[in-house]
């Protein structure tokens, strides 16, 4: 499709590049533009697994070089540029197409005549995933699984051993030559197809009371290519030889998926009135792959499960999704006023499950399949001015989320036949949440604004526990970690001046206060702040130079979850606590009108501890056993990002233009147990997940106009990846060079040019 | 017959709502003014002298830069110029609001009907902080000259001027493609709308293009049903799938893990048969469970990713624990 549809979008640029050259009205003053630049990349790539097949951190540019590009490697369409413009260089047809690289790019085209407005669009993009593998254990120590190890684990002994660990001595030993010994790629490639159509009758000199605008859209998007999955068998439904060592599991599922949506928008002002518009939307969701079963997956030394009794695995239910929206603004010189309502109902169609399909549960024994979530929401939204400079803004929004029983008759019925599948955790059936917001602001004298506002969140969950019959399984409220309600409180105070003509500062500042929370990981008290100041020197140097900071904080925590059936004679919560902080510092200078020079350093800090609980047994055996939790330890994390950004721009002799910029990014990930404090549980989940990476960026491009309709440029590009947790003996670093040559020419210059010299 | 009654409640509350619509849009036509009065105020005293008249001093503009179609009238927006073309001074001339820009591009798209209550119009932007009107640019944006990701959409580097901290994550390994111009700011985010009364929840705006991870499902994850951001950091992550940490120190900040089924009865574990006894020191009647001669620390759980084995995290057709 991608190489038909490219095709069609370069005879489309050359039928319009004729078409305008020879039928261009020139009394009208519509005349023709094509630019087009035809570039070519070449990528050196330095990564240990060069020829291994293996997806790394540059995974596109290997594949662009061996294998996959729509034109050859070496040579695309990297800009183009033609239509037919009017006298003021408006474009009434217009295609413009942009090639990062070979394997992403877009395509507009265009066309604005009058009260009509149409574009259509044309997308690809591909996405290859980054695996990491932390280190999964240290020297000395038994061998343990490699994160990503389990993925392949095969649980055979390879006849030469290539194993990362030692093949027999655990059962979640790796084979290397699993993993990189076949074309085992991670991507999704992205490709849609889409356009919009707008009549606006005032364009047409029409103005119609009931219709400003009505817009129709359409889009169809593909995405093919793999996806991870892991997962672990059980016994004894999908692993029937009872053997848990040999029931972690990896897969590589083929996805085959597509997106049609198509809808409408109608904007209307009725009689002048008001404003309003209303919107209606199909979306269909379709998943073509295979079902995947333990049967088809063929796993060795695992018994097939028996007939019937296969699970799917990662099943994805097809969807279609109706959405409407109606909203209407009233505006005065002041006054906003604005409100909506939306409804949504998304329901699974198309296939079923195998477990939805076996003895035919869904088509044929009575049991509602009609599986689908209905969300409906509606707000308000207004800001008005009141006496004395003071503005006063208000929103208030309601959503509603229902899921359909039909889930809990199919897991009645299916418990009945199948004597397993029973419900484990608490679903949410309905969800009522409430927010909203005041804010008095007030501007005293022009250039400076406060603010004082309070906002809240407020939710009511109607959970639905499992069922104790037939069997006392499931999660009860008395162990759940989740809570019904929550509700949230914040008061904030927000300002933004402007002093000295050159200075420039904003910020806001809040306190949250939460009396009820639904997670262990929310926040029952926090304090915020978040900064924001520019200063121009431009009168003090005769170079203009700005400086512009930035700075947030988040400080809080979770005093407020007490947990469930706690150790006897000791009533406790388990305290969360959150802290967040970063700044950046940006300095552009302009030394000349055609000369930018520009520097970031930025710093991002995220830090958590909380409670590690244990509990004695699984919680859904409650009421068969009793459950206790226990703190074991308060692990801690904590995440360092820093990044330093610098680059130039300049046009010298006005024929010389030239680029360059750099970036380097530090990640520092790690955790640690709080000293002396029960199990090392910190410390062990800094050995299997430590990162630490760096990622450099260095960008130039050199571009020399030789004439009025044609140029030439050159680029270079250099990208390293270094990951400084390696897991021996595989190394993860990787190096890009790519060296970029291009011709650009405008071709109705050119035109004009050979037409003057005739 | 619950059913019935919850069906009969949604339209009850969707009956409430349209009627409060239609109540507060008869109080609006009945208080407000009509829309046509929030065109451009004129320059008192002043008459029109046409274009023509402005590009004989502002030529930059009329000529070196190009003009929509729409803006090609200098006085549609700045009022009538005969003042200021004989004084030349800037009080004679009036620049135009982002009310004046919504005089007309109201209708432009349905989400500009939320400019005037959003959080851009609230913090004090007008229009031309990212629109240049006098351009033929796409949507005539304003153009970045200190951009440093060659890459991204010409919208999104005008984004991370100001927001300069999401600029940053788009750095961090792992990302949403909007550096290498595989989607843009403008994917997810409408600069216009007012994004606290967003249509929908917080998971419609994702399910737009990750619908195999939106369900419905049989077996479901309550926070991924709530919202998507509990675990991911869309803008960007330290770690893959962009989560907000890593696992398992994403998982276990909320689950309790048992004894039962984590602690890896088959096999050698780390820290065999480690006894941990000890109070807490620092907390009063805390007290960890200590590990039973024989019993081994969870270690396994620590040292491999939850979703290796619960890899279904956003639901499952199969599978009440999630493994698939």
């Amino acid at each position: 499709m991608a190489r038909s549809v490219l095709a069609g979008l370069g005879w489309v640029a050359l039928l319009v590049f004729v078409v305008g050259v020879a039928g261009a009205n020139e009394e009208d003053g519509h005349h023709v533009v094509a630019e087009a630049t035809l570039g070519s990349q070449f990528y050196v790539i330095d990564p240990p697994y060069d020829t291994s097949n293996v997806a790394g951190f540059f995974e596109q540019y290997r594949y662009i070089r061996d294998q996959g590009a729509t034109l050859p490697y070496f040579l695309d369409l990297v800009h183009l540029n033609a239509g037919i413009q009017r006298a003021d260089q408006t474009y009434l047809l217009r295609l413009e197409r942009w090639t990062r690289n070979a394997l992403n790019s877009n395509g507009y085209l265009s066309l604005d005549w009058q009260g009509l407005d149409l574009d259509l669009d044309y997308r690809r993009y591909r996405s290859d995933s980054l695996r990491f593998f932390p280190k999964g254990t240290w020297g000395g120590e038994t061998p343990v699984p490699d994160a990503y190890g389990v993925q392949y684990h095969s649980d055979l002994c390879p006849p030469t051993p290539t194993s990362i660990s030692p093949c027999g001595s655990s059962p979640f030993g790796l084979e290397s030559s699993d993993v990189f010994g076949a074309n085992n790629r991670i991507f999704v490639n992205r490709q849609s197809v889409g356009g919009e159509l707008a009549l606006r009758p005032e364009g047409f000199g029409r103005n119609l009371p009931l219709l400003d605008e009505l817009r129709t859209y359409a889009r169809y998007e593909t995405r093919q290519g793999y996806r991870q999955d892991s997962f672990v068998l059980a016994t004894p439904l999908e692993n029937a030889s009872g053997n848990l060592a040999q029931g972690f599991r990896g897969n590589r599922r083929k996805l085959d998926q597509s997106v049609t949506t198509a809808g409408a928008t109608l904007v209307a002002s009725p009689l002048g009135l008001f404003e309003t518009s209303l919107s209606f939307d199909f979306q269909e969701f379709r998943e073509q792959a295979p079902v995947v079963t333990l049967n088809t997956l063929g796993v060795p030394n695992v018994s097939p499960a028996p007939p019937g009794l296969e699970r799917a695995f990662f099943f994805v239910p097809d969807t279609n999704r109706f959405t409407g929206t109606l909203q209407i603004t009233k505006q005065t010189e002041a006054v906003v006023f604005n409100a909506g309502v939306s409804a949504a109902r998304l329901k699974q169609s198309g296939r079923f499950s195998p477990l939805q399909s076996y003895y035919g549960l869904c088509e044929n024994r009575g049991a509602s399949c009609d599986n689908a979530i209905t969300l409906v929401s509606a707000h308000v939204d207004a800001s008005i001015p009141l006496p004395g400079q003071i503005n006063l803004a208000t929103w208030l929004k309601y959503t509603y989320r229902d899921s359909d029983e039909a889930r809990q008759a199919f897991l009645a019925d299916a418990f009945s036949v199948l004597g397993s599948g029973f419900q484990e955790s608490p679903y949410i059936q309905e969800r009522n949440e409430a927010r909203g917001g005041l804010e008095f602001s007030m501007r005293p004298v022009r250039g400076m604004q406060f603010g004082l506002g309070y906002r809240f969140d407020w939710v009511n969950r109607d959970l639905l526990f499992p069922s104790n019959d037939p069997l006392p399984l499931g999660i009860q409220p008395s162990v759940a970690l989740i809570k019904p309600k929550s509700f949230d409180s914040e008061v904030y105070f927000r300002f933004r001046l402007r002093l000295l003509r050159s200075l420039r500062l904003s910020g806001e500042m809040s306190g949250s206060w939460a009396s009820e929370v639904a997670y262990p990981n929310d926040l029952s008290e926090a304090f915020r702040m978040r900064l924001r100041g520019n200063y121009s020197l431009a009168h003090r140097f005769s170079w203009p130079v700005s400086i512009a900071l930035t700075g947030h904080v988040l400080d809080g925590k979770n005093d407020a979850f007490p947990l469930p059936k706690s150790m006897p004679g000791a009533g406790r919560t388990n305290h969360f606590e959150k802290t967040e902080w970063g700044y950046d510092l940006t300095v552009t200078a302009v030394p000349k009108e055609a000369w930018v020079m520009f520097a970031t350093f930025s710093q991002s800090v995220a830090e958590q501890s909380f409670g590690y609980v244990r509990t004695d047994f699984a919680r859904y055996l409650d009421g068969l056993i009793p459950i206790n939790f226990y703190i074991d330890s308060f692990p801690e994390y904590k995440s360092n990002v820093k990044s330093l950004t610098f680059g130039t721009s300049v046009t010298a002799w006005q024929r010389l233009r030239s680029d360059f910029s750099a970036s380097l990014t530090w990640v520092d990930v790690g955790s640690r147990g709080a000293p002396d404090v029960g199990s090392n549980v910190g410390g062990l989940i800094n050995q299997a997940n430590r990162i630490q990476d760096r990622i450099f960026t260095l960008d130039t491009d050199l571009e020399y106009q030789i004439s009025e309709s044609v140029s030439v440029g050159a680029g270079y590009r250099f990208q390293q990846f270094i990951n400084g947790v390696q897991l021996d003996p595989i190394e993860l670093n990787e190096t890009v060079h790519t060296i970029r040559a291009q011709f650009s020419i405008d071709f109705a210059a050119a035109y004009a040019a050979i037409a003057g010299s005739n | 017959m619950r059913k019935i009654g919850r069906a009969r409640g949604s339209a009850l509350r969707l009956q409430g709502l349209f009627f409060v619509l239609i109540l507060a849009a008869a109080c609006a036509s009945v208080v407000w003014e009509p829309r046509g009065s929030r065109r451009t105020t004129p320059v008192p005293g002043a008459t029109p002298v046409g274009t023509e008249e402005c590009r004989v001093c502002h030529e930059e503009i009329a000529g070196h830069e190009t003009m929509a179609s729409y803006h090609s009238n200098c006085e549609a927006c700045h009022g009538s110029g005969s003042l200021h073309a004989e004084s030349e001074a800037v009080g004679d001339i009036r620049n135009p609001s982002s009310g004046d820009c919504l005089s007309c591009h109201i209708p432009g798209r349905d989400t500009h009907l939320q400019w005037g209550v959003g959080q851009h119009s609230q913090a004090g932007l007008i229009c031309s902080d990212c629109h240049n009107p006098h351009s033929t640019q796409r949507q005539n944006l304003r153009l970045s000259q200190t951009s440093s990701f060659p890459d991204m959409d010409t919208t999104s580097q005008l984004c991370v001027e100001c927001h300069s901290d999401v600029g940053s994550r788009f750095r961090y390994p792992t990302h949403h493609p909007v550096a290498e111009g595989g989607m843009s700011c403008v994917s997810c985010h409408d600069p216009h709308e007012d994004a606290r009364v967003r249509p929908g929840d917080q998971n419609q705006l994702c399910a737009n293009c990750h619908q195999d991870t939106i369900g419905p499902w049989i077996y479901e994850h309550p926070p991924a049903t709530e919202d998507c951001q509990i675990c991911h950091d869309p803008h960007g992550s330290v770690t893959n799938n962009m989560l907000v940490t890593v696992q398992p120190v994403i998982c276990i900040s909320c689950h309790s893990v048992n004894d039962q089924f984590h602690q890896l009865a088959i096999g050698p574990g780390i820290l065999d048969n480690q006894q941990i006894t000890q109070d807490f020191p620092t907390i009063p009647n805390q007290r960890i469970k200590p590990f039973a001669a024989g019993q081994k620390n969870q270690a396994g759980t620590y040292l491999r990713r939850c979703t290796d084995c619960h890899g279904a995290v956003h639901g499952s057709y199969t599978d009440e624990h999630l493994r698939h």
